[in-house]
């Protein structure tokens, strides 16, 4: 089991986010964190890479507690990280943000061709100032630089969020490339069903900051109105 | 003049110095005591002290009033940071020193001085009308000592007469101070309209035949005042003479002077007058002894407040430069109580009051010596220990001796004393410039400072050599 | 008026305050980039800087002037930036507080730095002129202009290079430049951050200690000249950009530029030309001229 989390609460300022959220992530599994916004969900992926402190609970990488490991630590340990709002370094080129990552991941710059591989369109503006990409490039770069550092875990928060089908359906690929080809568990938050049965395994819904249903996609597929219930996200 | 003035001067001195018993600066105190006529209603017996040498006699007063028996409590105030603290620091150094000597030769009247202090202004006048009040309304404190700054000195003079406290200033040189009549302030240091006047006198001597002046000062009263005074002087003097160059800069504020050194020497004057004091005048001259400024300028400073810790870096040979009393030394013999106030105050505090502050140390001792003179010659008037205001009247008229010489003080309140012109120079075995010997020129007070009740402004501009009595 | 040679004297001493300034606001710069703080202190730095190079030029003033101009900046650059690693470790207790906090603390740590050079270093103005007459000057007409300043523009070139490559060029650099933009994203990228806060005080204080060595042959290390210094770079740092070393470099000539021409025309005005350039800016700007958008 690569994650599994236990129990996590966490509140932001006065406000209480997470109540006793329990999840697991298996090796090489591709698991979806679904809810509407404000459910918790990005929460739930900052609490685990470390940016909001945990209350009570707790979180495990391959068994060991991460729990009190600052996000760089954590980061170092084997998960990357790209956050919802891509958080790309706009005066860093393209591939000045993917080596950032890949000193921090402490491995060679074969990675980049692997990279590369993965989101050929990267490579073609590699010394593009981040500042200058598109909303979808800029997903791809936030993706991209994760995964140097993502050697057990990806977190990706909403990758498909605001794209159009067919970019849906390419990065989707992407993220089952990654899986298959890097063999790391991935975690993903979305708000559209639709988008996260296009990747996932297993989905987790998540509602005011609890965990309200856990099953296999070929399970929520198979219940129509559960579906419809989850479209109403 | 010059050679004449300065033996009057060493002659008047040395007749000033010849009844005292010079014996370090303790055996001055004493002696100088001697001199006071004494009255006290005390009789309790004392530790033994300097003092004790000299016999009190209880004249017969009207009124004997008892002296407290707690000490006397006198606020010391002056910047001592920021850039005021050249000269604040080594200032309050020189009060702290006065009390001490004084109380060990066993106070004024038997009764010790309590400094509290010295307090930071920063030379702002906020700071220092906080200070004051603090001290008058927490402390008690009924006399304080010090400030160096014009701009803090204005707003203190304002709140001495207000809240009720003698204030004696350590510097504050512009005579805005005394524009406005004021009933508890003294000071014994000379003013900008006094320092301009010396300075045009000075620049006649030196260039009888100037046509073009220029100046380069620090933008505030200090620097303004006494570019007036000195610009009206030399005009009244010789109508034709034409300012060709004026240049402001603010106070501490001078980091480039490359500008201002290249105007000025594109201007051609023939005299440059400039107050600039603190690090200021160590960036001016820095940069202007290499750029040529000062073999093609005749440069006239008129803020002389010390030379040591000058070297030929930050203070050009061959400089004329004007002070307010004769503080030079070497040689030390022109004025021996200055020779053992520099000792004295070396012996206490490890080093000299160096560079700038010399004369704020010098000043700051000057205003204890005077405190304690007018505290004796009320007591010996009114018979007992005197009320503020009966300070204040003492020390009208008064002659005080001390580091800087003899000094009077006026019915306005302003110090009355020979100003002390010189050519500067480096001599082999003194690190730092000296006053030539050969050209020193002293102007008797009657020559710079304007009479009293004279608006300074009217007086320099009607200036006019008067026969000296 | 102006015959050629004054033309070329202002333009060098321009180039030269310039310089100042630059040296003066780029570590001021580098520190807010990427701390987000206002380090009010960086005036201290400045005058600590200038007090170590005056006893560093006495200890070893028998060596060679012109040796002593090159190394001893650098030594005294580098104590104070130990220096500035102490200040960093006492500096996290405001990180995460309201900027009003922040303000006041490093004010106190000016009150602070005031006292301790006082007592160590003494009030009266300090300088050491043997390096600034070892360069001696060079004519231009009838006037002469000291080529130490040449030296001090030649230094800050090398600054303001030496910036330019580490932030740009080395990986440390880099990293550094990603905390400023995106202080949380990078320690989710495995940086740690409270090493790159190190690092920056650390380069800050020895631009800032760097600063006053390089300057106290001309400009004497005296009390007061902590604040002085600040508010100008202070004006450069606001008028380029808070943040942005290409902005402090701009900024620095710009404002010389002003200066200068403000110096002929109306000498009186100099500070105050800064400050109305200042505001004008900011109205047009507000960000300062590089400045980005927070």
């Amino acid at each position: 089991m690569t994650l599994e989390v236990d129990k996590l609460s966490a509140t932001l300022g006065p406000v209480r986010v997470l109540r006793d959220i329990s999840l697991k992530v298996n090796d090489g599994e591709i698991v979806a964190l679904l809810g509407r916004n404000g459910a918790g969900k990005t929460t739930t992926l900052r609490t685990i890479m470390g940016l909001v402190p945990a209350t009570s609970g707790k979180i495990f990488l391959d068994g060991k507690d991460i729990t009190k490991l600052p996000p760089h630590i954590r980061a170092r340990t084997g998960i990357g990280y790209s956050p919802e709002d891509r958080k790309i370094f706009l005066q860093h080129s393209v591939i000045e943000n993917i080596r950032i990552a890949l000193w921090m991941s402490g491995q060679n710059e074969s990675i980049l061709d692997d990279v590369f591989d993965t989101f050929p369109v990267l490579r073609e503006m590699k010394n593009r100032k981040g500042m200058y990409l598109s909303g979808g490039q800029q997903k791809m770069l936030s993706i991209a630089r994760a995964m140097p550092l993502g050697k057990r875990l990806l977190l990706i928060d909403e990758p498909l969020e605001g794209l159009s089908p067919i970019m849906v359906r390419t990065l989707a690929e992407r993220i089952k490339v990654i899986r298959s080809k890097r063999g790391v568990s991935i975690l993903l938050a979305e708000a559209n069903v639709f988008n996260a049965l296009q990747v996932a395994d297993r989905i987790y819904v998540i509602e005011r900051g609890e965990i309200v249903f856990e099953g296999s996609s070929d399970e929520v597929r198979a219940d129509e109105n559960f579906m419809k219930k989850l479209m109403e996200v | 003049m010059s050679a004449k003035d300065r033996r009057g001067f060493i002659k008047t001195v040395a007749a000033g110095v010849a009844g005292l018993a010079i014996g370090g600066i303790g055996g001055f105190l004493a002696s100088s005591m001697n001199q006071q006529p004494t009255t006290t209603a005390r009789t309790e017996t004392r530790t033994v002290t300097l003092r004790e040498t000299i016999t009190q006699t209880v004249t017969g007063a009207a009124s004997p009033r008892t002296t407290p028996t707690t000490p006397l409590k006198v606020g010391v105030i002056n910047p001592l940071s920021g850039g005021g603290a050249p000269l604040g620091d080594p200032g309050a150094k020189g009060g702290l020193l006065a009390v001490e000597l004084i109380n060990q030769a066993g106070g004024i009247l038997g009764r010790r001085i309590e400094v509290v202090g010295p307090i930071d202004t920063v030379g702002l006048p906020d700071r220092a009308v906080d200070a004051v009040t603090r001290l008058v309304q927490q402390e008690g404190c009924r006399i304080i000592i010090g400030e160096v700054t014009s701009a803090a000195g204005l707003a203190i003079a304002d709140a001495a007469d207000r809240l009720g406290f003698l204030w004696m200033p350590c510097e504050v040189w512009t005579p805005r101070v005394f524009e406005t009549r004021r009933k508890f302030t003294f000071r014994l240091s000379w003013s900008d309209a006094a320092a301009g006047v010396g300075a045009a006198l000075m620049a006649l001597r030196i260039k009888p035949d100037v046509r073009t002046i220029a100046t380069i000062n620090q933008d505030y009263a200090h620097g303004r005042d006494n570019w007036e005074s000195f610009r009206s002087t030399i005009q009244a003097l010789k109508p034709d003479v034409r300012v060709v160059e004026e240049l402001w800069f603010p106070l501490y504020g001078l980091t480039d002077a490359t500008p201002f050194i290249t105007r000025l020497m594109a201007a051609r004057p023939d005299i440059v007058q400039s107050t600039i004091w603190g690090s200021d005048r160590f960036v001016f001259y820095r940069q202007a002894v290499p750029a040529g400024y000062f073999r093609t300028v005749l440069h006239l400073d008129t803020c002389l407040t010390g030379m040591d810790g000058h070297n030929r870096e930050t203070w050009p040979d061959g400089l004329y430069a004007g002070s307010q009393y004769n503080r030079f030394y070497p040689p030390w013999d022109l004025w021996p109580i200055n020779k053992e106030f520099n000792e004295a105050f070396i012996r206490r505090f490890g080093q000299p009051a160096f560079a700038e502050g010399a004369q704020s140390a010098a000043n700051m001792f000057t205003n204890f010596l005077a405190l304690k003179q007018a505290i004796e010659k009320a007591a010996a008037t009114v018979g007992g220990w005197p009320e503020i205001d009966e300070v204040a009247q003492a020390m009208v008229g008064m002659r005080v001796i001390g580091p800087k010489g003899i000094i009077t003080i006026r019915e306005d309140h302003e110090f009355e004393g020979p100003q002390v012109w010189a050519r500067t120079k480096y001599v082999s075995g003194v690190p730092y410039p000296i006053v030539d010997p050969n050209e020193v020129v002293t102007f008797p007070a009657e020559l710079t400072v304007p009479p009293p009740g004279v608006a300074w402004r009217e007086w320099v501009r009607n200036y006019k050599i008067r026969a000296i009595t | 008026m102006i015959d050629l040679s004054f033309a070329t004297y202002y333009i060098l001493g321009s180039l030269f305050f310039a310089s100042l300034v630059f040296l003066i606001s780029a570590g001021l710069n580098v520190i807010f980039g990427v701390l987000r703080i206002i380090n009010l202190a960086h005036g201290s730095l400045y005058l600590l800087g200038s007090y170590v190079a005056y006893s560093l030029f006495i200890a070893f003033s028998s060596l060679d002037r012109i040796l002593l101009s090159v190394t001893v900046p650098l030594l005294a650059g580098l104590i104070v930036g130990l220096v500035g690693i102490g200040l960093e470790y006492f500096m996290r207790t405001v990180y995460r507080l309201p900027i009003d906090y922040q303000l006041l603390f490093t004010f106190g740590l000016i009150l602070i730095f005031a006292d301790v050079m006082r007592m160590i270093w003494g009030v009266n103005p300090l300088t050491f002129g043997a390096v600034y007459f070892a360069y001696g000057t060079a004519p231009i007409g009838n006037l002469f202009f000291p080529l130490y300043n040449i030296f001090i523009i030649a230094v800050t070139l090398f600054v303001g290079l030496f910036l330019w490559y580490f932030l740009q060029r080395t990986r440390l650099g880099s990293v550094v430049r990603a905390v400023a933009s995106e202080r949380e994203m990078s320690s989710a990228l495995g940086i740690d951050i409270k090493r790159v806060f190190i690092v920056t005080f650390l380069i800050g204080a020895f631009l800032g200690g760097l600063g006053g060595a390089v300057t106290v042959p001309v400009l004497p290390a005296s009390p007061g000249a902590d604040i002085n210094i600040l508010i100008i770079a202070f004006v450069a740092v606001v008028v380029g950009g808070l943040g942005s070393v290409k902005g402090a470099f701009v900024g620095a000539l710009l404002l010389s530029a002003l200066r200068t021409i403000i110096l002929i025309v109306f000498p009186e005005l100099e500070l105050f030309s800064l400050y109305l350039f200042m505001v004008a800016v900011l109205l047009v700007r507000p960000y300062g001229l590089f400045g980005a958008k927070e």
